[in-house]
């Protein structure tokens, strides 16, 4: 986070983290769809010619608030891949919010969890405590035919009882929804702790 | 950040081929710079700290040392990244023709000015309320919906 008070200006730093395939790309992929862009810059994709992603994607959305403070997002997605631990270590490093896309096929139900298990290890090396840092789920891929349960996923991954959602993000559903939760965890956060 | 900006109008004075200009912290979000028009702060700083991330990888794994510096040459432009200290560094795109000896002389003078300055502006920062800063009006918030934000 950085806050530039002459410019009245809040930056921060929001990662939609998961397994491989989750869907993360799809979410930022539909925002910078349907937003208006004067909220949105380009979406940066570094990715190979699949449609893994190699490396990161990157989307700045920016609004203004009352008194014409603007609050700059800086959205990122990791790859999912197991291979790609380093990178989701560093695009993680800093972030504000976080929102776990889960994948709602059974076979992906190990990935999920170990995703996961990694999500609250780095973050407790980089010194954050899963229950101090806005997060939000969103369980997606919600139209597959043999889809887990909701109750099964938040037994898997959602130990805190974090808000979660819903979606079928490759349809647009439960994007926004998903985007609006974190967006204001992390601005209420700001508005009630100090930061130093 | 005005201070630092014309530390960054100043290097680019000497070392015209300087393109581009910006003080980026570990984040990737920009504090301060002198861009071209074309240039997207938000990617470049994002750019710089990916960047960023993989010379430190590189480096632990040849058990290189603190980075300081990274170099990215191609036969149009080269990118410079200088560390100004653990959190930030000074993120330059230069065309390649630039002497590179005045070059790297003049960024690593420059990226100490910045440091002196920033690890002063630290000190001196007084504690900020958020909340006071939006008036102490966060019912906006709750009302929030990117919903409303759509393209018709
Ligand atoms: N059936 C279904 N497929 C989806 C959904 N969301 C994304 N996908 C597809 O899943 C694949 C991986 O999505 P992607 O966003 O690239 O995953 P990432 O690795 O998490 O970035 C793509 O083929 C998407 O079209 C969904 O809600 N339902
Ligand atoms: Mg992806």
């Amino acid at each position: 986070m950085f806050i530039d008070t002459k410019k009245k200006e809040i930056n921060v730093k929001i990662v939609y983290y998961g397994p491989a395939l989750s869907g993360k790309t799809t979410n930022l992929k539909v925002i910078y769809a349907k937003l208006n862009p004067k909220f949105r810059g380009d979406l940066v994709t570094v990715d190979t010619k699949g449609e893994r992603t190699l490396y990161f994607d990157f989307l700045p959305i920016e609004i203004t608030l009352a008194g014409g403070f603007k609050v700059k997002f800086h959205v990122y997605t990791v790859p999912g891949q197991v291979f790609y631990k380093a990178s989701r270590k560093l695009v993680l490093k800093g972030a504000d919010g976080i929102v776990f896309v889960a994948d709602s096929s059974p076979e992906r139900r190990e990935s999920n969890i170990q995703i996961m298990q990694e999500l609250i290890e780095t973050l407790e090396e980089q010194g954050i405590s899963l229950n101090s840092i806005p997060l939000v789920i969103q369980y997606n891929k919600r139209d597959i035919p043999n889809a887990m349960s909701i109750d099964i996923m938040n037994a898997d991954i959602n130990h805190l009882n974090n808000p979660y959602f819903e979606a079928i993000a490759s349809q647009e559903k439960g994007v926004f929804e998903t985007l609006d939760a974190i967006v204001k965890l992390v601005i209420k956060k700001l508005t009630t702790k100090t930061p130093v | 950040m005005e201070k630092i900006e014309e530390l960054l109008n100043q290097l680019i004075r000497k070392v015209p081929q300087i393109r581009a200009a910006a003080v980026v912290n570990t984040e990737g979000i920009v504090i301060a710079s002198v861009l071209e028009g074309n240039i997207s702060e938000e990617n470049f700083g994002a750019m710089s700290a990916a960047l960023l991330g993989l010379g430190d990888s590189v480096l632990s794994e040849v058990k290189g040392g603190k980075l300081s510096e990274i170099y990215v040459k191609g036969n149009e432009k080269m990118i410079l990244l200088s560390k100004i200290s653990k959190d930030q560094l000074l993120s330059l795109s230069i065309s390649s023709d630039a002497p590179l000896g005045l070059l790297l002389v003049e960024v690593r003078k420059t990226a100490k000015m910045i440091g002196a300055i920033l690890s002063e502006m630290e000190k001196t920062q007084t504690v900020t309320d958020i909340s006071e800063l939006l008036g102490g009006d966060t019912s906006i918030i709750e009302g929030l919906s990117f919903k409303d934000l759509l393209e018709e």
